[in-house]
């Protein structure tokens, strides 16, 4: 009895420590942040997910595929769809990195906003279209220094914990 | 007769004459063009157009806070009086590459001559041929707030004699032409070693330990590190990821780069030719000589 005792004992802190020690980064990536700041936080973590896999076909890491860029532009355009009422007036957390000007300037940031999801639909309808991979290339450049120049104005980046 | 070989020899004279001019107006123009290739590798905007403030371009204006007390960017426009239009040549290169302004006054390193003091004669006199052309603005320059003993500009000799070299940008023949045109973009005109490289107390640069990123930035933020031993999410970047973040803001995991990079990549690094996105990526990812 004991030793069977023993042995769950020390399964389970091997377990513990396994899931301590193993645990995915993205668990912590939003560590802390809760409520709608934690939603946009994912909801701009799966726009960042759609656009590392297009940016990687762009710089030929991975094979092109035009199916990628129609299902990651619309990744973005859900997202940014959204986007704005993930931002209620006021909405600061130590954990968000979103820079309280963004209120004040409400009107440019609604305008930057809609400007990515253009951006992003004009990407899907290239690739729906069937362009070519130059003429999609192009226009994730496009969608990218959209998202840039909100990122610009409207975060700062938080200190990394260590 | 001879009334006509006087036409003749004038109308020569006149073609002549008329091709120099032509000439040397196309080489100006080529100063300008090339001049405006060196504003944007320099970044001039970034700080002497106060965008945020709705400010006309070159007005300057725009606030630093620091911890010496606050810096207003001064007027570079071309206004003959209350820019920097009257300026001759050599006024101009005394100011970029030894902080000196014509009157003989000191400049603080807030304006980056430390770097900008690598940069080419032939560079800087093309970014003057641009800046000659810029519209006038005629805007005073607003006075900097800083506190004893910071407002006594003399002593900036004492924090020159120990904070700056003023040696030439020397290429190092063990390397490339690529690395070495991305060495003297990085810590001559585009100033990337002002914010990525930690500052001594006295707010030199710590040359020491270049690039190796600086807590306290600018405006409060922490300016990542350039180097793989400081930053091991910069050293696994490749050579097409470093061009890509310079000319786009996207990181390779789909994040963006914001902030003062974001203006950077607006103002200078979006402009560069590919071959210069090239050169610096290159010299990035071995800065070492």
């Amino acid at each position: 009895m004991k030793k069977l005792l023993f042995y769950v004992i020390r399964t389970l802190s091997v377990f513990l420590l396994l899931s301590v020690t193993v645990v995915p980064s993205w668990v912590y990536a939003h560590g802390g942040a809760t409520g709608v700041v934690k939603e946009r936080m994912d909801a701009m973590s799966a726009m960042g997910d759609a656009m590392e896999i297009m940016g990687d076909m762009v710089k030929g890491k991975r094979p092109f595929e035009s199916s990628a860029f129609l299902e990651g532009a619309k990744a973005v355009i859900d997202h940014s769809a959204k986007i704005t009422v993930l931002f209620p007036e006021g909405s600061l957390s130590a954990k968000s990195e979103a820079l309280p000007k963004l209120w004040t300037e409400w009107d440019q940031f609604v305008v930057m906003v809609k400007r990515t999801e253009k951006e992003a639909d004009k990407l899907a309808a290239l690739a729906e279209n069937g362009s070519d991979s130059r003429a999609l290339k192009k226009q994730f450049v496009k969608l990218g220094k959209s998202c840039k120049s909100c990122h610009t104005d409207y975060r700062k980046k938080k200190k990394e914990e260590h | 007769m001879k009334n006509r070989l006087f036409s003749v020899l004038l109308l020569i004279s006149t073609i002549l004459l008329s091709v120099t001019v032509m000439a040397e107006s196309e080489s100006e123009q080529d100063s300008v063009k090339r001049g405006e290739y060196i504003f944007a590798l320099g970044g001039c905007a970034s700080c002497h157009t106060n965008t945020e403030g709705d400010g006309k371009p070159l007005a300057g204006g725009l606030k630093m806070e620091t911890p010496f007390g606050v810096f207003y960017t001064p007027n570079i426009s071309s206004d003959s009086k209350l820019g920097i239009g009257s300026w001759s040549e050599q006024d101009f290169i005394k100011a970029m590459r030894k902080g000196i302004s014509p009157e003989g006054d000191h400049y603080y390193p807030a304006f980056p001559y430390t770097s900008y003091a690598k940069m080419t004669d032939q560079d800087l006199l093309d970014l003057k041929a641009f800046l000659d052309v810029q519209p006038a603005v005629s805007e005073l320059s607003k006075e900097h707030e800083l506190s004893f003993p910071f407002n006594q500009r003399s002593l900036m000799a004492i924090w020159k004699w120990l904070n700056f070299d003023n040696s030439e940008f020397k290429s190092n023949p063990k390397k490339s032409t690529s690395w070495n045109r991305g060495a003297y973009i990085v810590n001559g005109p585009s100033h990337c070693v002002e914010c990525h490289t930690p500052r001594n107390l006295m707010g030199g640069l710590d040359t020491d330990e270049g690039l190796a990123g600086n807590e306290d930035g600018p405006d409060g933020e922490a300016v990542p590190a350039l180097i793989a031993s400081n930053n091991k999410e910069f050293g696994d970047w490749d050579v097409s990821d470093i061009i890509f973040s310079l000319e786009v803001g996207m990181k390779p995991d789909g994040d963006f780069l914001g902030g003062s990079m974001g203006h950077v990549i607006e103002n200078t690094t979006s402009r560069l030719s590919e071959e210069d996105l090239k050169a610096i990526a290159e010299y990035l990812k071995s800065p070492e000589g």
